[in-house]
């Protein structure tokens, strides 16, 4: 073998090595064909979901193509970033779409049940009495907002550093957690609808939230997004804790401490500005966890 | 106070006011087997609590049983399971004689008998100097009593005596590094067969020469360390850039509030440690022992003061931010002052 063949043997042996698996899609696929089928099944005695069947179906198909180019042209550097694009859009797009599918297909709102745990574990006076003391002053309730609208440039960030990650096994992984956190999460969006305490508990907290700018651009993304939903379970504290936990275990963990604070005060933010029970946190930790001990053991079998 | 989370709490305050701890040749160290450490003692309580904060295992130290006039080293020495000894230069200050020490070796037995593992300072003092000071035959004779107390030293009952090196980059500095280097060990099965009959005193020149010798491997290990350090690589790619300047722009806010938070229990600590100290080896023992009480007082009065005058919502990020707050207060300190060169990924200079 003379040196040009050696050194394109070696690209090859490199490449071959790199080659990307394909199952952070193959989750999404799977939740993607789940609604799509439920939505077809519920359209023969609920017309008014043909239109979504469709839709879903279009969006199915537009995933597997652009799958499909993904792992045609997988060498190629754009490939990582144009994966991570589509983990955050499909995200983006199922949680805003998820909220009139639930609220309109599922016969239950599971709000008093998640309340009923909540005062279970005598929680629900961080609804009544705490939340509303905190969020009577501007600057508290700014400083919560800010955290929680932190989340989405902490979760994109974090999708690019990891998802685009020179080390193709360490990408897999983080992107496979989060395609399993986001499935196990809208899994139950879907068959545990709720709005939050802002909804079902207006009447009984009247205290209003005193907020100024920060606060407005979070209701205003909320509202955009299809008004209060998807409470349970908080997959914003959920994602939370999987990134910095992600960070000690597997990224830097500089990185994890630097974030610590804002990953609590997200879980802080989420149940005082009442868009979650602390129930719907603790599921939302679980979640995150569950995600990443499943991803561990599939990513280590497919590395075997 | 258990053993356990006394380390947890020492180590803790060891690695807050030295910037790299680190040990080298912990592979060279046996799982289940009796274990007598032998070391150089140049920095009075620190060296002991480094040891300890390396290593999973149980360590019983030993002491001068004058330390325990005092009521704080006294719960500590409890903590850590010290054993003492009455040393003859401390007889004028009550200390009592050989049948203490008597007890106290046959309980340092009993600890070797069951496969523990004991640490002992045959110099006999914390000192300045550049050389070992001569060597007392105390490790030696406890070496020799458990052989003779042993039908056989085959398998797990064979002891160990493993040499320590520990130094110091600058022991009183704050924020200077520490290090353990673990020296090659000596089998006293092996020893005996090679030199039956020996006595206490042979011994002990052996144990002097092998921590000589480890210090040695560690000063040329330092050095090689030294002359090999390549210039900074500049960040190869775009997620380390990002990286950096994440931990720049997120971090140096942290740090400072870091600073504010610790600036009050920082300074009193600072304050009874010079007022403790009455020789160079005194101000990182006096440092680690004051700030943990000095440190959890100070915090919980300002937490208590913040909650009185301000607000629950200020209590909270006063909690969440004090962990974080404190590393990164250390890593700005660490950039801005570059005490040490050693390596930390919580520093904030990137590279």
């Amino acid at each position: 073998m003379n040196i040009n063949q050696t050194i394109r043997h070696g690209l090859v042996q490199r490449a071959a090595s790199d080659k990307l698996h394909l199952l952070p899609e193959g989750v999404f696929a799977g939740l993607l064909v789940s609604i799509a089928f439920y939505l077809g099944v519920s359209s023969i005695y609920l017309p008014e979901n043909l239109g979504a069947f469709i839709q879903q179906t279009c969006v199915l198909l537009f995933f597997g193509v652009v799958v499909s180019v993904q792992r045609l042209y997988q060498h190629h550097r754009w490939v990582k970033i144009g994966r991570c694009l589509l983990f955050l859009g499909f995200i983006s797009l199922l949680y805003n779409a998820l909220a009139a599918l639930a609220f309109n297909n599922v016969p239950w709102v599971s709000d008093g049940l998640l309340y009923g745990y909540d005062r279970f574990l005598r929680l629900d006076v961080i609804h009544t009495r705490i939340a509303p003391a905190i969020t009577q002053f501007l600057w508290q309730t700014e400083c919560l907002s800010l955290a929680y609208a932190a989340f989405i440039p902490y979760l994109t960030i974090s999708v690019f550093l990891y998802g685009a990650h020179r080390d193709t096994q360490l990408s897999e992984l983080f992107l496979l957690s989060v395609a399993l956190l986001y499935a196990f999460g809208f899994l139950g969006y879907l068959f545990v609808p709720a709005h939050g305490p802002v909804i079902h508990l207006a009447e009984q907290i009247t205290t209003p939230i005193n907020g100024g700018f920060f606060h407005s651009l979070v209701t205003t993304s909320v509202d955009q997004a299809g008004g209060p939903h998807g409470a349970f379970p908080s997959i914003h504290v959920g994602a939370a804790v999987f990134l910095c936990l992600f960070d000690f275990r597997h990224g830097s963990r500089t990185r994890a401490w630097l974030y610590l604070p804002l990953v609590l005060l997200i879980a802080l933010a989420t149940v005082l500005l009442r868009y979650h029970y602390v129930i719907d946190l603790l599921a939302g930790v679980l979640i995150a966890v569950a995600a990443m001990f499943v991803a561990e053991r599939w990513t280590a079998k497919q590395r075997r | 106070m258990k053993y356990s989370i006394a380390k947890k709490l020492f180590g803790m305050t060891l690695n807050g006011f030295y910037s790299n701890v680190s040990a080298n040749g912990l592979d060279k160290l046996p799982g289940n087997q009796p274990v007598l450490f032998i070391a150089n003692h140049c920095n009075a309580f620190i060296d002991p609590l480094l040891l300890a904060s390396c290593l999973n295992r149980k360590v019983t130290f030993t002491a001068k049983n004058t330390l325990a006039k005092n009521p704080l080293l006294k719960l500590i020495m409890k903590s850590f399971s010290v054993e003492l000894f009455s040393r003859r230069m401390d007889r004028a200050e009550g200390a009592t004689g050989n049948a203490f020490n008597a007890a106290a070796l046959s309980r340092l037995q009993n600890k070797l008998q069951d496969k523990g593992a004991v640490f002992i300072f045959p110099e006999g003092q914390s000192h300045n100097d550049d050389v070992l000071r001569d060597f007392k035959p105390g490790a030696a004779k406890l070496a020799l009593s458990y052989a003779q107390s042993r039908t056989s030293l085959d398998g797990d009952s064979d002891l160990l005596i493993v040499p320590l090196a520990l130094d110091y980059s600058d022991k009183s500095v704050f924020r200077s590094s520490a290090r353990i280097q673990i020296g090659i060990p000596l089998s006293l099965r092996a020893w005996l067969d090679d030199y039956p009959g020996t006595d206490a005193k042979t011994l002990t020149k052996q144990f002097k020469t092998m921590v000589e010798d480890t210090l040695t491997t560690q000063k040329q290990l330092l050095r090689k360390a030294t002359l090999s350090v390549l210039p900074p690589v500049l960040a190869s790619t775009f997620g380390s850039t990002f990286r950096c300047w994440e931990k720049r722009i997120i971090g140096a806010p942290l740090g400072v509030l870091g600073w504010i938070l610790n600036a009050v229990p920082f300074a009193i600590t600072s304050i009874l440690v010079r007022l403790l100290s009455t020789d160079h080896d005194h101000p990182a023992s006096a440092a680690v022992v004051v700030s943990p009480p000095v440190f959890i007082l100070a915090h919980a009065i300002q937490l208590l003061a913040i909650g009185f005058f301000g607000s629950i919502f200020l209590v909270l990020m006063y909690l969440l931010m004090l962990v974080p707050g404190t590393l990164f207060g250390l890593s700005v300190f660490d950039s801005l002052f570059n005490v040490d060169p050693a390596n930390s990924d919580m520093r904030l200079s990137c590279g």
